[in-house]
């Protein structure tokens, strides 16, 4: 009775294990599909110059003993763009992924993604003014503003800049060198969402305009046929 | 951050609450898989008798205890009933034969025991409580202590407890939790457990199975006879294992056949046939094999397929997983043993009583001596192609440099020894070297040949060796960067040992006696004087020291004092030489000139009577001094250059 496979990831894992030549043609037709995507995406990163100088400039002191917000580099940024061919594990919700293409450095992502959930940055803390008075609502009366302490916890998700228009420029600058484009093709019903969102990998991918992923499905298709050549039953497709 | 990434082509791998449902399902094909296939033969074997091992020991306690409480007519019925119940309920054995075990020895009658292991069963299955606790709770109800009853929490009210009527309590019990077991063995997770026993089950018959197989092939009475000839066996063992290879390929077709049949009786699952189709399969192999079936395999798998057609169709798999390891490892162990007896008749006794050890350890040797005459062969072979590739490769290196024949070379060795004690500057002594060398080393290429032709290695690595060395001590002497002369050792390689030797000096010694003695004679008949004794000398040179020949007798120390004597003599014999050389030297000296002296004179006198007539008379010599005046002039030229201030200086001069 022959084996039988089910699904894509259980074909690789048994192609790893008894058909090593047919993964690496997997990988490899996957491979040149996603190459074209990702070298599009490096295209995309600008260079250091194009942005704001003070985002590339090299901390004054490495001493800091918390995160600093991530430095802009242009080459580090195009180098880890790629792709990866592995499937991953399974997550909360069930589903495996077998490609992806990944932006994985902390400059990049923050240029590929900054300004997709707000588009002016990050809110200001609720400003709270106090108007001085120097004696009746005459000209000498002069007004400050100071944002709220939140119970002194780090305010993550607020521009914690004095500059309260830091945030806007921030992305100004980035839309300068390249427009947030959603990957997710037209057509499709539902809510686009902002989790598809880019100006590198997204835009690359929207831009390749589905033939990455048609070559990876056909590179599936294959690799299923190819298995079932030397003896084995493949069922069951990737949706 | 998040990672930033496109995911492509996703597949649904299924959400872990849906997999719950599933994981008593899936453990179970693992364990089953487990036992059956992945931990292969040896394991299973070995899990089987320890299962049964166990097994055994447990209702062994228990038919003891029955048969101390005069049960012992029950024995059969109430393993009968253990083993269904644990089938039914999915309990283990373990669990149920101490329980019996208990209630039976409370009791001291096996229907109360039934009753209340069952109604234990029950009360187990419907709380929360244990067996274990429920049947130590009844069984001290029996005695009358139903405190522990109470402790259950099973419903059971204070006055109830307080009249201690265990009829009635049993009947409350039995009331309430009726059928709990029945239902709770039709759970899915009981199902589980009841397949499992059977697995279990299955184990320990196969153990059975495994040890009644080996007492019977070994024709053992007991389990302490089969330890014996087990320990017999092991000498044997080794040699049966060895010919395990050869018997699979032989029967290659047959286990075949008999696999093909097994496993179109499990995928059919029908269990009745199949045990016929197994049999079938079985009668197909050896008369080993046709006792394993009769006493062990065919035998349980119907029984188990009798009592639960579930349990028989685990037994049957856990007997299949096996069936090929049992084929071959029993064949060959009966195989041996029958070998082993046809020779010997000796089973049973120890290795030294019945002569297999010696026979053995005399096969043994045989076979190392085979074994140890042949390698050492190959090794002499190994070893002359190794001296004959060196020796090939030093030939190689010697012969270019060559043409001349091995029957000169001593001559030509002879001449260059004395080129060399002749030779006066270093450029002569390196190139007398450098010959004298190539001439060695042509010695030791014929040499070479001469050893490879007589095939002795030791003798051809000696060769190969020295030419060798030969050839780097040559090497070292054309290397233009090396003092060449300064190399003692090589020099001292090339120069004859007999130029040096004590005979050489002494012969040195004889001939400057000689010359002394021939000087001495020098002035016999002449004017010249004859060498003396000098005053105080206590010796005549004619008296050379010798070293008495020896008897064998003396002592070291007396060799080496006499022999201290003769070099001390030695020494005295050449500072006498020296000083009488000296002497008869000056003296000849003074004696050549005496006679020139006279011989002038009487030549002069000659001279003067030809000259001056026969009076003679010696030469007048007159001294005519031309030099008055030239002093004061000096003087006066000094003084007036003094007085006048002239320099008698170069201008410029320091």
């Amino acid at each position: 009775m022959p084996t039988e496979v089910k699904g894509v990831v259980e074909l690789l894992k048994a192609s790893k294990e008894f058909a090593p030549d047919l993964l690496k043609q997997y990988q490899t037709e996957v491979g040149n599909a996603l190459t074209t995507v990702v070298t599009k995406a490096r295209g995309f990163i600008p260079a250091d110059a194009s942005l704001l100088s003070g985002w590339s400039k090299p901390l004054s002191s490495d001493a800091a003993n918390y995160r600093a917000f991530p430095k802009f580099n242009s080459g580090e940024a195009k180098r880890k763009i790629g792709y990866k061919t592995t499937p991953t594990k399974a997550n909360k919700a069930g589903w495996s992924y077998l490609a992806r293409i990944v932006n994985a450095s902390a400059g990049g992502a923050i240029y590929e993604t900054a300004g997709r959930k707000n588009k002016d940055g990050q809110p200001n803390y609720k400003r709270k003014s106090v108007v001085y008075r120097t004696g009746g609502n005459g000209p000498g009366d002069f007004q400050i503003n100071y944002y709220e302490e939140k119970d002194n916890s780090y305010r993550k998700g607020f521009n914690n800049s004095l500059n309260p228009n830091a945030g806007k420029q921030f992305i100004n600058s980035l839309n300068s060198t390249g427009q947030l484009v959603n990957a997710r093709p037209k057509g499709l019903t539902g809510n686009p969402g902002r989790k598809s969102t880019g100006r590198a990998i997204y835009r690359a991918w929207a831009e390749d305009e589905g033939k990455a992923n048609a070559a990876v499905l056909k590179a599936i298709e294959k690799a299923g046929f190819n298995f079932e050549k030397k003896g084995f039953v493949f069922r069951g497709r990737a949706r | 951050m998040s990672d930033v990434s496109i995911n492509i082509v996703s597949q649904f791998l299924g959400q872990k609450a849906f997999d719950k449902a599933g994981n008593s399902a899936n453990k179970l094909a693992s364990n089953v898989k487990r036992a059956l296939i992945g931990v292969g033969f040896e394991e299973f074997a070995r899990r089987s008798v320890n299962a049964f091992a166990a097994n055994e020991k447990e209702m062994a306690g228990l038919s003891n205890t029955l048969k101390n409480l005069g049960l012992e007519m029950q024995n059969a019925s109430v393993a009968s009933y253990l083993d269904k119940l644990a089938l039914a309920t999915g309990a283990l054995k373990s669990d149920l034969v101490p329980a019996f075990q208990t209630l039976a020895v409370t009791t001291k009658d096996t229907a109360d025991a039934t009753t209340l292991l069952n109604l234990a069963m029950d009360v187990s299955a419907g709380s929360t409580n244990s067996l274990d606790s429920v049947i130590s709770a009844l069984s001290k109800a029996y005695k009358g202590n139903v405190a522990g009853l109470g402790k259950l929490n099973v419903g059971l009210d204070k006055t109830m407890l307080a009249t201690g009527d265990l009829q009635e309590i049993v009947a409350y019990l039995s009331k309430t939790f009726s059928g709990q077991s029945k239902t709770a063995a039709e759970t899915f997770a009981n199902r589980v457990l009841r397949i499992k026993t059977a697995v279990e089950d299955a184990q320990e018959a196969f153990g059975k199975g495994l040890v009644d197989s080996l007492t019977i092939l070994t024709n053992s009475e007991s389990i302490d006879d089969l330890q014996k000839k087990i320990i017999t066996f092991g000498t044997e063992a080794g040699e049966a294992f060895r010919k395990l290879a050869g018997f699979v390929k032989e029967n290659e077709t047959a286990l075949k056949n008999v696999a093909a049949i097994l496993a179109g009786m499990f995928i059919g699952s029908k269990i009745t046939a199949g045990i016929y189709v197994l049999i079938g399969g079985l009668e197909a192999l050896s008369a080993t094999m046709r006792i394993l079936r009769n006493t062990a395999v065919g035998a349980y798998i119907a029984e188990m397929a009798v009592l639960n057609p579930l349990g028989g169709l685990a037994a049957a798999a856990g007997i299949v997983a096996t069936i090929y390891g049992v084929t071959k490892s029993l064949d060959m162990l009966s195989n041996k043993f029958d070998e082993v007896g046809k020779k010997s008749n000796n089973m049973g006794k120890n290795p030294i009583q019945s002569g297999t050890y010696l026979a053995t350890t005399k096969k043994l040797v045989n076979y190392t001596k085979v074994l140890t005459a042949e390698e050492l062969k190959q090794l002499k072979a190994k070893q002359l192609k190794l001296a004959i590739d060196k020796a090939n490769l030093a030939l190689g290196k010697g012969t270019d440099l060559f043409d001349i024949e091995k029957i000169q070379l001593n001559a030509a060795l002879i001449g260059q020894a004395e080129a060399l004690g002749k030779a006066t500057t270093g450029a002569q002594v390196l190139a007398i070297a450098n010959d004298v060398q190539r001439l060695k080393i042509k010695q030791d290429i014929l040499e070479l040949e001469d050893a490879i032709a007589s095939k002795d290695v030791k003798r051809i690595e000696s060769a190969t060796a020295q030419l060798n060395k030969d050839l780097a001590i040559l090497g070292t002497l054309q290397s233009q960067n090396i003092q060449l002369l300064g190399m003692q050792s090589i020099l001292d390689g090339i120069t004859p040992a007999d130029l040096i030797n004590q005979a050489n000096l002494d012969e040195a010694l004889r001939k400057i006696y000689e010359m002394m003695k021939l000087l001495a004679n020098m002035g016999a008949g002449s004017t010249f004087t004859p060498i003396k004794k000098p005053k105080g000398s206590g010796f005549d040179l004619t008296e050379l020291p010798k070293l008495p020949q020896l008897t064998g007798k003396e002592s070291i120390d007396a060799i080496l004092e006499v022999a201290d004597a003769v070099s001390a003599l030695n020494n005295a014999i050449a500072d006498e030489l020296d000083l009488r050389n000296a002497e008869a030297s000056k003296a000849l000296d003074e004696s050549i000139l005496t006679k020139i002296a006279a011989a002038v004179a009487a030549a002069t006198l000659e001279s003067n009577k030809e000259r001056y007539g026969n009076a003679g008379g010696a030469p007048a010599v007159t001294i005519i001094d031309k030099t008055s005046g030239l002093v004061e002039i000096v003087q006066t030229a000094i003084q007036e250059n003094s007085r006048y201030g002239n320099s008698l200086t170069y201008a410029g001069n320091i």
